[in-house]
């Protein structure tokens, strides 16, 4: 460390622009070096400059950074408040997903292995994640947002229909894929579709009335006693016929006008 | 007053790396006069400046993990003030460069301090504005040919023969 300093005379001209070439440069110089020279020109600047700039550095940094599923949706086009809205569900969570892409994984690879039993796992496991993921992503408890959601302007019908939907996309998207690379193309790996579709729209009605937690838990549940009972004896796919299929389409249709009927039940 | 104010500044860059916001508000409150200064030395628009500091505070509390330890704070600071005053260049051409007047040699500060007087200083004074603002630009604020290029609103190319007329001419007088 040198025994040079700039005295005031020397800062201010220095700050001033008036310092000839060659001294300015000595000064700063040395200013990278030297905590007390840097502290006599602190007074130079005006203090409303540096706290105008220093607001805007601190909206900045506080600003939180958006999570890769938030910016993906920004980046195909949706709204900044509707990204943020998602993005907040735990269902739309990296972890979620992840899990989520196990399960299906294990359910495909058993299907791969024994050749019923397998297939009948990967269909009943199908419908439940988008009800576990809906059942999680909104309500007391599911959303980490819900009182603010209460206090806002915002329809909670129509947050908790573009949650569901977003959750039903991103889990349904996960299975077709994994069913389509694991099991063929043989069109039983989409025969989970519609019962998921009305296994997600019941638990939504009975959401109006109860905890969506338990709403989910119990369809879940109901669906797992009639996949079992049905299959008691040996291997069936009965429940997903043609019969099924048309059963699944009418619990959705009911399930959705129902919706409709009480929307204004969840606000 | 909290305690980070007798803090020294690696401390707090290492601080401000964990997460302190407010290890960062003394870091601002430290560094930000003097690169506000200095940067309107080489940009007489204070907005541009203003815009520059912004982002290289912003840049501090986003990159500080990235600091090795060593060196100076304040030089690691000026990095990257100078190149956030070039992209802030970049993005607005239009806005004319000040001459670039002031001489900087060498970034050593003895050297520095011993050429003022000495024949160094009086050959650099005999140079062109042009020259040495070349001279200033890669030889003090520590840019490439192209960065300093930009800031002078000159082509690389122009950058580098200018160097080497620079240096032939300094030679001439000093040997």
């Amino acid at each position: 460390m040198s025994t040079w300093h700039m005295d005031d005379g020397l800062a201010v001209r220095y700050a001033d622009g008036e310092l000839n070439p060659t001294l300015a440069a000595s000064v700063e110089a040395h200013l990278l070096a030297c905590d007390r020279c840097r502290s006599l020109l602190a007074p130079r600047v005006p203090r409303s400059r540096l706290d105008r700039v220093w607001a805007e550095v601190a909206d900045a940094v506080d600003t939180p950074t958006p999570g890769p599923f938030e910016q993906l949706l920004r980046a195909i086009g949706v709204h900044d408040h509707t990204a943020r809205l998602l993005g907040a569900t735990h269902s739309l969570r990296l972890p979620w997903i992840a899990a989520s892409t196990v399960a299906l994984l294990f359910a495909a690879l058993a299907s791969g292995e024994t050749t019923r039993w397998g297939l009948l796992s990967y269909l009943t496991l199908a419908p439940i994640l988008p009800v576990a993921g809906v059942a999680v992503a909104f309500g007391r408890d599911g959303d980490p947002a819900h009182e603010i959601g209460l206090a806002a302007p915002y329809s909670m019908f129509r947050l908790m229909l573009m949650r569901a939907a977003a959750v039903l996309t991103s889990s349904s998207a996960l299975a077709l894929v994994m069913g389509l690379g694991l099991l063929g193309d043989d069109w039983t790996v989409a025969a989970w579709l519609l019962p998921s579709l009305a296994l997600t729209s019941l638990t939504l009605v009975l959401s109006s009335r109860f905890d969506p937690r338990h709403c989910g838990a119990a369809v879940a549940a109901t669906w797992l006693v009639v996949v079992v009972a049905t299959n008691l004896r040996e291997p069936s796919l009965a429940m997903f016929g043609g019969a099924g299929q048309a059963g699944y389409l009418a619990i959705t249709f009911v399930s959705g006008v129902l919706l409709i009927a009480r929307r204004r039940e969840f606000s | 007053m909290s305690e980070h104010e007798s803090w020294t500044d690696a401390r707090l860059l290492e601080a401000v790396a964990g997460g302190d916001r407010r290890a960062l508000e003394v870091l601002y409150a430290r560094h930000a006069p003097w690169l506000v200064i200095r940067l309107t030395r080489r940009c007489a628009d204070p907005a541009l400046v203003d815009e520059a500091v912004q982002d290289t505070f912003v840049a501090v509390w986003r990159t500080a993990r990235t600091w090795k330890g060593k060196g100076e704070v304040a030089a690691w600071i000026w990095g990257i003030g100078i190149r956030r005053l070039l992209d802030q260049l970049r993005r607005r051409p239009a806005v004319p460069l000040p001459a670039y007047e002031q001489v900087m040699v060498s970034a050593e500060e003895q050297v520095l301090l011993g050429i003022e007087y000495g024949e160094l200083g009086q050959a650099m004074g005999r140079l062109s504005p042009e020259l040495r603002a070349v001279v200033q630009a890669t030889v003090l604020d520590g840019l490439t040919t192209r960065e300093a290029g930009r800031l002078l609103g000159i082509p690389a190319g122009t950058v580098k023969t200018r160097m080497m007329r620079a240096k032939a001419l300094l030679r001439e007088e000093l040997v």
